[in-house]
Parts: structure tokens; C-alpha cells; sequence
């Protein structure tokens, strides 16, 4: 059989783990994202407390290990592979007594080890969102937060009013990314039996032997995936900046400029 | 803490009064001797070259800055004391700066209705009212739905004004408010400042701007190298005073 004649092949009688590989992968990207990112603002928002001068001591202690801890998560999980704490994690809670497949157990794609992929994911993404946001608010304009402190807002409010809505809507594509890459390293989840795309690929292949066309098929769906991830998140940014939308296209209606 | 325990409403001297304020950043002293003070209703213009500490002296009436020593009485209160809620002397102070400062995730009616809502409490309509009559005041009532990046320069320091309007102030601050304009936009925001000043608005007004300060000044404060060098009234400032600093200052102008 040719390579096409594989792939209709393939298609054709492993359709639906593909289905069920893609549903995993898109559940744990959106997933990771979305939750990762609510994590990374806390992260940042942590690593950035402001501990006043003439605060009480057990305060100055409590926000002092609340910046050093976020400090500390940051680089321990930025500097590590996900495939080694996927590894630590799962097998250390087993270690621990811990019975995954006590979580969702009858399902066929979200199985326990998919339970277990998704906290990974999602604590992985924590640590890279946070540093995302940090760099977001360093780039805000002082003069936006002295305007909002002129007025009267605390710290805080600037912060949540101001300094963090500004921040994410400049991250937004660098956020984008993130999902992007997520998309591509729940792969890696494969080491302990998460069934997402690349796991399913492994089975389809499974003693027929078309590994080329398989795994075309798969890099054509991880392409395919991000496409799309990118078709929405350039719809969001056009929505965050009040633009109507176009696709390019104004700047052949546009006139040249003199 | 709420306002009206910090502030004494029975109060009734000079708006803000400045003794011996001095600053320093990293060992370079920057205002040496400031002293002076303002009442109620008054205008006061600081002049000087750039670098004198005018706009120190400002940021640290609502301490942006914080002074190295010295005090300020502001409505009866030394806010400079040990101890003293900032946020709530700053909802008394307004202040209008260089670039602007506009929220620019907002747009230009929620830019005003920020401040009195989160700080002052008012509710969403008291607010928008409040804001509606001082965007109104400053000729912007019809661009109160405009993001703030489709305005002009002028039109963003009138709505910078208006912000700060909403608020109440007992005390306005102006960080060169003009000097990031072109001349015709000048115009319309000194046109502003004036009509403040002749409703008996407080203000201390930093400026390179000479008519303004010439026509709107009740006082005015000619500073070098963080000292006051002259005072006095505008006439004495551009016409009697013969201090040869001042005069070589103006005639650079």
C-alpha cells in the first residue's frame, strides 16, 4: 500500500481514536490554560506583594513566605521537564496510596491518568503564565498606576482596576502561545497513560505497521489544532481592541500613502 | 479610617502650607529650603528651569514623592506624620500630569467614574452624572464614549482635568500640563485651567506656560536648583522683581 492509500486506511478503521486522542488533547490545553493561567496571575501577583516597612512581624513573615514560595514554585517547575513531573507526581502519589482510577474510573477517554494529566498540565502552565504576567505588569506604564494612586486607589486597587487588566491584554498573544505549546507538550503525558493524540497514534499503529502515515496524520492534526488556536485567539484580540474585524483584506481597500 | 476623622472640618486656614521641605534621592539633595503656602481659592504658579525640583516639590504634596524632611500641613493635617492614610489625603488632592495619565483600558466616561466609584463609594449613577457634568465643564461631554486612544492631546489633558474634578478636590495639581502639546492644543487647555482658577479652584500649578501664569497666578514661585529664589504677586514677578536669575530665566522665554 502507498502512503495515501495508509492514510485512507487509518482513517478508516482508527477514526475514532484519533476523535478520542484530539478531545483529550483539547481538554487538557484549554484546561491547562485557562486554570494555569488563573494560578500564574496569583504566582505573580504573589511574587509581588509589597511588605510595608512598619507591618506587624508575624505579617511581614507569612508575606515573606508567600513571595519566596512563588519565587521558588517558578523556578523549580520552569526548570524541570513536564515528562519528569509527570512521572514524580503521578507515581509519587501512588507511592503515596493514592488510587487514580478511583477518579473517573468508567470513563473511556478521561480515565484517572487523564485526571492525574490535567493537575500536571495545569501546575506546569502556573509557573510559565505567572512569568507571563509578571513581565505583563513590569511593562505597564508607571503613569497609569501614579494616575490611579493620584485619585485615591489603594495599591491594590490599582492593581486590579489598572495595572492587571492592562497586563493580560498585552500578554495576550505570549498567553496564546502558551496554549499553542500546550497543545504540543501534552504529548509528553503519554509516560503515564494519558490518552491523548500522540498515545492514540501509538495504538493505531499498533500492528499494522504504518507508522509514517500515522504520525503524518497526527502532525497534521497538532497543525490543524494550533491554526485554529490562533484563528481564536487573533478573534479575541481584534474583540479586545473594540476593532471591527478584517481579515487583511483593508489593506488593498486602503489608499496608498503619499 | 474615613476621611472626615483624619480631616478637621472646623479647619479654616491655608489650603496647603509647605515649612523647610527638603528632598534627597540617593544623596543628591533636590529641594533644599521649600516654604510656602496657599489659601483657599488661590492659584499659585511655580516657575523655574527644568531640573529646579518644581515637579518634586508637586509630587510631594500628594506624596508621589516622599519628602526627606520638613512638613506639610494640608487642611489642618501634617501629612507628612508617621502613620497618616495617604489614599486619604489623595482623595482630597487631584492632580492633572505631563503625559496624561488616562486609564487606557478604559474609556473616557469610565476614566472618570473610576475614582469616585472605588474610593468615594458613589453609586454607578451618582458617578455618572458627577462625571457627565465635569466632562461638560471641560468641553467633553460629547467624546464621553470615545476610547482614549482616539483623542487628541489637548482633549485628553481636559479629560485628565475632569477626572480629576470628579473627586471633589480641595486642592488641584498641575504637573506642566501643557508641555507635552502643541501650541494650538495649549490654548484649549489653559483656556480650562483659567476658567478653574476664576471659579476659585485651589491650585498649584507647574508651568512653562508665561500668559497663563502672568493672567490666572494669585502668587508666584520662581525656583532654581531647589530653592525658592523670588515670590511674590505676578506683577512683582514680571515686572518690578530684579533678581537677575529671574530675569535672564524670563527673557529666554
Amino acid at each position: 500500500m502507498g502512503l495515501f492509500e495508509q492514510i485512507g486506511y487509518l482513517f478508516q478503521n482508527k477514526g475514532i481514536l484519533y476523535l478520542e486522542g484530539i478531545a483529550s488533547t483539547v481538554v487538557l490545553s484549554v484546561f491547562g490554560t485557562i486554570v494555569g493561567l488563573f494560578l500564574g496571575i496569583f504566582l505573580a501577583l504573589g511574587e509581588r506583594i509589597h511588605i510595608h516597612s512598619h507591618a506587624k512581624w508575624y505579617t511581614k513573615l507569612w508575606q515573606g513566605l508567600i513571595k519566596g514560595f512563588c519565587y521558588i514554585y517558578s523556578v523549580v517547575i520552569r526548570g524541570t521537564p513536564m515528562m519528569v513531573q509527570a512521572m514524580i507526581f503521578y507515581f509519587g502519589c501512588v507511592a503515596l496510596g493514592l488510587n487514580w482510577n478511583a477518579f473517573l474510573s468508567q470513563a473511556e477517554v478521561f480515565d484517572g491518568m487523564f485526571f492525574a494529566g490535567l493537575i500536571i498540565i495545569t501546575f506546569n502552565t502556573a509557573a510559565y503564565m505567572g512569568e507571563i504576567v509578571k513581565s505583563g505588569l513590569n511593562g505597564v506604564d508607571t503613569g497609569q498606576i501614579e494616575g490611579a494612586r493620584s485619585l485615591g486607589l489603594s495599591r491594590n486597587q490599582a492593581m486590579f482596576s489598572i495595572a492587571l487588566p492592562q497586563a493580560i491584554k498585552n500578554s495576550i498573544p505570549t498567553i496564546g502561545n502558551e496554549w499553542v505549546v500546550n497543545i504540543k507538550d501534552s504529548s509528553v503525558l503519554n509516560v503515564i497513560g494519558v490518552t491523548e493524540l500522540y498515545f492514540r497514534a501509538g495504538q493505531a499503529s499498533n500492528k499494522n505497521y504504518f507508522i509514517v502515515a500515522t504520525y503524518v496524520i497526527i502532525a497534521l492534526t497538532y497543525l490543524i489544532l494550533t491554526l485554529l488556536t490562533n484563528g481564536i485567539l487573533y478573534l479575541t484580540k481584534i474583540k479586545m481592541d473594540g476593532k471591527k474585524l478584517n481579515f487583511g483584506f483593508h489593506h488593498f481597500a486602503s489608499k496608498k500613502v503619499a | 479610617m474615613k476621611n472626615k476623622d483624619l480631616f478637621p472640618s472646623s479647619y479654616n486656614g491655608p489650603v496647603i502650607k509647605v515649612n523647610h521641605l527638603a528632598k534627597e534621592f540617593d544623596g543628591v539633595t533636590v529641594l533644599k529650603d521649600i516654604s510656602f503656602e496657599v489659601n483657599r481659592g488661590e492659584c499659585l504658579v511655580i516657575l523655574g528651569p527644568s531640573g529646579s525640583g518644581k515637579s518634586t516639590t508637586l509630587r510631594c504634596l500628594n506624596r508621589l514623592e516622599k519628602p526627606s524632611s520638613g512638613s506639610i500641613i494640608f487642611d489642618g493635617v501634617d501629612i507628612l506624620k508617621p502613620g497618616v492614610n495617604v489614599n486619604l489625603v489623595r482623595e482630597k488632592i487631584g492632580m492633572v500630569f505631563q503625559s496624561f495619565n488616562l486609564f487606557s483600558n478604559m474609556d473616557v466616561l469610565a476614566n472618570c467614574m473610576l475614582a469616585p466609584i472605588k474610593v468615594l463609594h458613589l453609586s454607578k449613577q451618582e458617578a455618572k452624572e458627577r462625571a457627565l457634568a465635569n466632562l461638560t465643564r471641560v468641553g467633553m461631554l460629547e467624546k464621553s464614549s470615545s476610547r482614549v486612544n482616539e483623542i487628541s492631546g489637548g482633549q485628553k489633558q481636559r479629560v485628565a482635568i475632569a477626572r480629576a474634578l470628579c473627586m471633589n478636590p480641595q486642592l488641584l495639581l498641575f504637573d506642566e500640563p501643557t508641555s507635552a502639546l502643541d501650541p494650538e492644543m495649549v490654548n484649549e487647555v489653559t483656556k480650562v485651567m483659567k476658567e478653574l482658577a476664576s471659579d476659585g479652584m485651589t491650585m498649584v500649578v507647574v508651568t512653562h506656560e508665561m500668559g497663563f501664569a502672568y493672567e490666572a497666578a494669585n502668587q508666584i514661585i520662581f525656583m532654581d536648583n531647589g530653592y525658592i529664589l523670588e515670590k511674590g504677586s505676578a506683577d512683582y514677578i514680571f515686572k518690578q522683581c530684579q533678581n537677575q536669575r529671574l530675569k535672564d530665566f524670563l527673557r529666554q522665554k
